[in-house]
């Protein structure tokens, strides 16, 4: 509630406001408040204007995120593709394998060298797939061991489903697994490589040497030997002087001479003895080779031993050709040859015949050895020793009379079937 | 031309259209302020009379909304303030159209100060106590006297302390006025009677203002010629249009004077019995002019001659004592010719009234300019001269 004061001076004052020259008495106007509203929209354009701009700037950040995941994506995809191709098409076998040694995934080449079916390898232990005397802790072992280092390699035996056991070389690799939540998971990468061939190869090898040294041995003596007889008789047909001796010691000292040239001639044939390792061969088409550069025109031959492959030493077409030649030198009038095989417990047995006159059966037991066969001795010793370099033995089991059977005792492992050629149109 | 007049002197005045129809252009200056919803601020007489429909047509021929709030009497009080400020902010209105006769357009004023400053109306009594300026406010005049369609005055009435309060201050004085003299011809004898005497105080009490210019004079001078010349026959034929618009046009430069010399006892003395007693104000005017007049007369002669003169008068042969009887009488014989012959005892005023009556009119702002500053004794025996 207002007061009211009663003095002139209050009348002096209104007067003088409702002239209204005083610096409040101000007629309305609106344009202060336009100027306010002005700089209020001016103020939101340029925060529009700067909003518009973030939002073109964070579109532009956006679409260079995009393209740079699109782009990743394509990596990732393009990678993916790679250890697709490369997981499926290794000749290796891959596992994967969770750190307590569980099986999470493996290739096709799993599969097929153990001959399991993909649930079977889910459910297996690592000791169910391995060979005697390998155990799960073993396993754990060496898991650990990858987990820990990040890899490790070592060789280990495996057992197929049918209980063969083969040499495998293992390389352990630990591999960070990305989960869903983008927590990591470790787990082990095993890449797996049969090398049972390369285990072979190396016995072959080994057993290459050994034999190069023996006859090696063999050939020094067996010269030494004969040109220690060879020098008597010269010395002996110096000092005499009755011509028909002295005819004799130059026989005799040809003789020795011809076998020390036989002698040599059997080392060129197994210089090459374990020169390159040995490889699974056609037996087919070697026998084929081997024949050709004999007369075989008037031959009748009989080959059932189409797909088989043997693991062999590279000299085995030498080791066919020394067969069938002793059938055509010692047969007396061979006509007919077969090529045949029989599998069995012990392995696959090739069998090679003819219907010339055989061997004697006190012969039987020395035409493998050196010197034992009819003219040099030296053919059939040396096919045994070619044969025998991958394990394979060879035995003369005909009846004298009714022709020749050689069988050649593959072991397990050391032969197989080709798959036959696909037809095409 | 005396020393006073080269002081400096302000002359605030709205936009105003004067003419027949004016009222139409409502809707065209509501668009130009930008209001979409507008608040009419009206009396039922003056919605019977169709006048209002005039205005809110134009309105929704430019598609601006309105709400109309008609909630006031004579003699606007506080509470009809308040109440059309809630209505305004209830619509969400953004301008305001006054229609009518002093009481809605003072409203209208409150209306509008409220709403900008959110306070209560009785809290900005006095001079430029305004802070916030109200929103546009477009004034169309239906009484040919309020003069408030352009001036700076609002007077409201206190209810509780019963006294009419004077809002002044530049900031109310309308954006526009659309002065139609069409309106005016709805208007009953009797209140075109008391509202042209209203008009003819408004100039009387503007030219012998100690608030007073060459400019305002100008308007007081043409305002007391026009009323005297032409309300007497429009009360006689309140048909005549021609009639209407020059006591339109006298009301208008009474406004234009008033507003910038304010006013005087009168108007101090009239506000104290309209608060007092409700009485209609340009009947208490009317009631009081011709005592106000003698009581103010000695202390500027001149100017009441010039009033005397403007009433066509011819003081020339006249003593000083026969000119100031020559002049309140020509006011005396006008009031009586338009049928105001009452007292303010024949309105109920009593002697008992008086002290408070004369207090009151002593705290009126218009007091302030009046040419004569009286002391209560003098507020109490013009009072009784007049009751």
């Amino acid at each position: 509630m207002k007061k009211h004061s009663d003095t002139r001076t209050d009348w002096q004052v209104q007067r003088d406001r409702i002239i209204g020259l005083g610096e409040t008495s101000l007629r309305k106007s609106y344009y202060p408040e336009l100027r306010e509203k002005i700089a209020e929209l001016e103020k939101k354009n340029r925060e529009l204007h700067e909003a518009y701009e973030r939002l073109a700037s964070n579109e532009e950040e956006l679409r260079q995120n995009y393209d740079e995941l699109s782009r990743r994506e394509q990596e990732i995809r393009s990678a993916k593709h790679y250890l697709e191709a490369i997981y499926e098409g290794s000749p290796d076998m891959i596992f994967v394998h969770s750190s307590d040694g569980h099986i999470i995934d493996v290739n096709d080449n799993v599969l097929l060298a153990y001959g399991v079916s993909r649930e079977e390898i889910h459910a297996a232990a690592p000791s169910d797939m391995s060979g005697k005397g390998y155990t799960n802790e073993m396993a754990l072992g060496k898991f650990q061991a990858a987990l820990k280092t990040g890899k490790t390699e070592f060789e280990w035996f495996g057992k197929r489903k049918n209980g063969e056991e083969f040499p495998l070389e293992i390389r352990l690799r630990r591999i960070d697994h990305v989960r869903d939540d983008g927590t990591i998971e470790p787990r082990v990468l095993a890449i797996v490589r049969d090398i049972s061939e390369a285990k072979m190869a190396e016995r072959a090898l080994d057993q290459a040497r050994k034999k190069l040294k023996l006859l090696n041995t063999v050939i020094f003596q067996d010269i030494q030997s004969t040109v220690f007889a060879l020098s008597a008789y010269i010395q002996l047909s110096g000092s005499s002087r009755d011509g028909t001796k002295v005819t004799a010691y130059l026989d005799k000292e040809a003789f020795l001479i011809s076998k020390i040239v036989s002698s040599l001639n059997f080392t060129k044939n197994y210089q090459d003895l374990g020169m390159q390792p040995p490889k699974w061969q056609n037996v087919g088409q070697v026998f084929l080779y081997a024949i050709s550069h004999l007369d075989s025109l008037k031959i009748e031959r009989r080959m059932e031993v189409e797909g088989l492959e043997i693991y062999a030493d590279l000299l085995l077409e030498k080791v066919f050709f020394n067969l069938v030649e002793n059938s055509f030198i010692h047969g007396q009038g061979v006509t007919e040859i077969s090529l045949t095989y029989r599998e069995s417990m012990d392995g696959m047995t090739i069998v090679l015949t003819d219907n010339g006159v055989g061997i004697e059966s006190e012969q039987k037991s020395r035409i493998f050895e050196q010197g034992g066969g009819k003219s040099s001795g030296l053919g059939l010793f040396l096919a045994r020793e070619i044969l025998s370099i991958t394990g394979i033995t060879i035995r003369e089991t005909g009846e004298a009379g009714k022709g020749v059977r050689f069988e050649l005792l593959i072991p397990k492992g050391a032969y197989r079937f080709a798959e036959p050629p696909q037809k095409t149109r | 031309m005396t020393k006073e007049q080269f002081e400096l002197r302000k002359f605030v005045a709205p936009e105003f259209v004067i003419g027949s129809d004016a009222r139409f252009l409502t809707g065209r200056y509501a668009k130009n302020f930008g209001a979409q919803n507008v608040l009419v601020v009206t009396g039922p007489h003056i919605i019977e009379a169709g006048w209002v429909r005039d205005v809110t047509a134009s309105l929704e021929e430019d598609d601006i909304a309105f709400t109309v709030f008609s909630g006031i009497t004579s003699n606007p009080r506080d509470s009809e303030v308040m109440a059309g400020a809630a209505v305004y902010d209830e619509a969400g209105c953004d301008a305001i159209v006054a229609v009518g006769g002093g009481s809605p357009i003072d409203c209208a004023k409150g209306i509008g100060i409220v709403s900008s400053n959110k306070k209560n109306i009785l809290d900005f009594e006095g001079v430029d106590q305004i802070r916030v300026p109200p929103p546009p406010m477009i004034c169309i005049p239906t009484t040919a006297g309020t003069g408030a369609d352009v001036s700076q005055f609002a007077i409201i009435n206190d209810t509780q302390r019963k006294v009419k309060i004077a809002i002044i201050s530049k900031m109310i004085v309308p954006d526009i006025a659309l002065v139609d003299p069409e309106p005016l011809t709805s208007l009953s004898p009797e209140l075109t009677a008391h509202t042209g005497m209203d008009a003819i105080t408004h100039s009387v009490e503007a030219f012998v203002s100690n608030a007073s210019s060459p400019v305002t004079d100008v308007h007081a001078f043409e305002s007391i010629q026009l009323m005297n010349g032409f309300l007497l026959k429009a009360y006689q034929d309140p048909e005549n249009l021609e009639y209407r618009f020059q006591t339109m046009l006298g009301s208008l430069s009474a406004g234009l004077a008033f507003s910038n010399a304010s006013l005087g006892a009168v108007h101090a003395m009239a506000h104290s019995l309209g608060g007092f007693s409700d009485l209609p104000h340009g009947e208490c005017n009317s009631l009081l002019l011709e005592h106000v007049m003698a009581f103010n007369y000695d202390s500027c002669p001149e100017r009441y001659e010039t009033v005397g003169k403007a009433m066509g008068l011819n003081l020339a042969s006249l003593s000083p004592l026969e000119r100031k009887e020559r002049i309140i009488g020509s006011v005396r014989n006008l009031r009586e010719a338009l049928g105001i012959t009452d007292t303010l005892g024949d309105l109920g005023v009593t002697n008992g009234d008086i002290p408070q009556l004369a207090k009151n009119a002593l705290h009126d702002p218009c007091m302030a300019t009046n040419p004569r500053q009286p002391v209560a004794a003098d507020i109490e025996r013009i009072y009784e001269e007049a009751l």
